[in-house]
């Protein structure tokens, strides 16, 4: 049993957030074992003077706003900015990844900056195939990679937290194809031509 | 030697497109299909039609945006003069648009998209395809923000040269900006079948929408006189509208049954086959840019009566 493989790294930039893929499997061949997609976000250094921001403004606003200077209640205050801000970085995104083993199925795993793991498993059969489209929303307009289930009315969504680019997206798309064993060649041929 | 030509990557903005049918949505999507057909790319951004929203693609790969923001007022979207910037601005960096055109003053979505775009500094045109008032305050207000923003837009370009005195005056562009560029039809639809038409009656054929702006009430005063003038003549209206009550009303008034058939909506596929079964057509538009349906019926092979409103006499040449 080999060790890991990594295949290159593809980055994008967004609003200071650096988003980067990577792909490893575990075996000699590309073709054979168990793939992970993993995309994560590396945010930049300014998200800590954000923080230290937030902290320094509620304690000079708890002193600006009482007219008699009391330090108990604007420590009070300060504790409330400070929870509140570790709160918020609590529930970001750190990694969201996706597992594909070729015969058992397929693995979601979002990983937060608190470092709590939640992970969610989808038998080979359940999926009728991945599907690439475009959601339009009132401000914006992104590409999402979405699996199709039997018996199911919902799309179940992948990397709905980080929402990476189509050339982030395709690699995953693609081996889940590989796995089910379904052949893509005149759907690509068609994204090649619309892009 | 020419040079070669620059292939352009267009986004057409309109409140206004399938599945609402009309003149407009008619004429962007042909617009678009022939634009493709010489090479350059076309994309169309309009509002959500109820649970059509996202995007979709039609013939030769001719993607829609449906942006999901609420129409508001007879299909047009909230005027909100920033809130569109977002998704506006999401479409144009994604599909790599070179130029932004616009369609149909009465569409707030156009007039933000035409905003935003001269915001961003991309070349922008404007289309008008209807003639608007100027007295009541409705009016008023649409002309002051036609005039803001066409002030920077790069060409217009109306239906006819009524159309073209309408917005120069209405917006304050001046002449050599707007061109004149009519309307057309594809022949390839309409063609005639003197078979189908009957020999010993004669067919007068009107479809239109049936509302004030149509004349359907100046139908419902001649129709009666023209039968009880003639009685060699039968009348086929198709078309909806809420003025539709008052013409059913007319036939039970005046015993017509027999002599008016009215067939409700058309689709647009069914038009054809409805036209060639007549000998005339006729439309009583209290106003009109330029009537796409008079030019319809003379394709095929009906002679057309009209009144003479707008731009009428320049698409309908004769008396």
């Amino acid at each position: 049993m080999t060790g890991e493989r990594q295949s290159d790294v593809i980055t994008q930039t967004r609003n200071g957030q650096v988003l980067s893929y990577v792909c490893e499997w575990m075996s000699d061949s590309e073709d054979e074992g168990l793939r992970t997609h993993r995309i994560s976000v590396k945010t930049s250094e300014r998200s800590l003077d954000v923080f230290m921001l937030v902290v320094m403004a509620c304690f000079c606003a708890s002193l600006a706003f009482f007219p008699s200077y009391n330090f108990g209640s604007s420590l009070i205050i300060t504790m409330l900015g400070i929870s509140l801000s570790m709160w918020a970085k609590r529930n970001r995104v750190e990694q969201e990844a996706v597992v594909v083993m070729p015969t058992l199925g397929i693995q979601l795993e979002t990983v937060y900056c608190s470092k709590k793991v939640d992970r969610r498993f989808v038998a080979l059969d359940k999926i009728v195939t991945p599907v690439i489209s475009e959601a339009v929303t009132p401000v914006t307009s992104y590409f999402y990679l979405a699996l199709i289930l039997r018996e199911e009315n919902d799309l179940l969504l992948t990397f709905l937290h980080l929402r990476p680019s189509l050339n982030m997206i395709l690699p995953v798309w693609r081996s889940i194809h590989e796995a089910l064993g379904t052949k893509i060649s005149s759907a690509e041929s068609f994204i090649q031509k619309t892009s | 030697m020419t040079e070669p030509r620059r292939r352009h990557r267009v986004l057409m903005v309109s409140d206004f497109f399938y599945p609402n049918f009309g003149g407009v949505e008619n004429h962007i999507y042909y617009l678009s299909q022939c634009l493709m057909q010489r090479g350059h790319k076309v994309v169309v951004a309009t509002h959500a039609y109820g649970r059509r929203s996202g995007v979709r693609y039609m013939t030769n790969g001719l993607k829609v945006y449906y942006i999901p923001w609420l129409p508001f007022y007879l299909q047009t979207s909230f005027p909100t003069l920033f809130g569109t910037f977002p998704i506006i601005r999401t479409i144009i960096l994604r599909e790599r648009i070179t130029l932004v055109h616009g369609h149909q003053a009465f569409s707030t979505l156009c007039h933000e998209a035409i905003l935003h775009a001269r915001t961003m500094g991309y070349k922008t045109v404007f289309t008008d395809h209807s003639l608007y008032g100027f007295a009541d305050i409705g009016s008023i207000h649409m002309n002051k923000v036609l005039e803001f923003t066409l002030a920077d837009v790069q060409q217009a370009i109306c239906v006819s040269h009524t159309s073209k005195e309408n917005t120069h005056l209405r917006s304050r562009l001046p002449p050599e900006k707007i061109f004149v560029i009519p309307n057309a039809v594809d022949t390839a639809m309409f063609q005639p079948d003197p078979s189908s038409r009957s020999q010993d009656e004669i067919v007068i054929v009107i479809i239109s929408r049936l509302v004030y702006r149509k004349g359907a009430d100046l139908l419902v005063e001649v129709i009666p006189e023209v039968c009880s003038l003639f009685p060699q003549v039968r009348f086929i209206i198709g078309g909806d509208g809420p003025k539709r009550v008052r013409l059913e009303e007319m036939r039970e008034k005046y015993h017509l049954q027999d002599r008016v058939e009215m067939l409700g909506a058309v689709a647009h596929a069914n038009v054809r086959s409805v036209l060639v079964r007549g000998h005339i057509f006729l439309n009583s538009s209290l106003t009109e840019a330029f009537c796409i349906a008079i030019l319809e019926a003379a394709c095929c092979g009906l002679l057309t009566v009209s009144t003479r409103v707008g731009g009428v006499p320049e698409a309908c040449s004769s008396t």
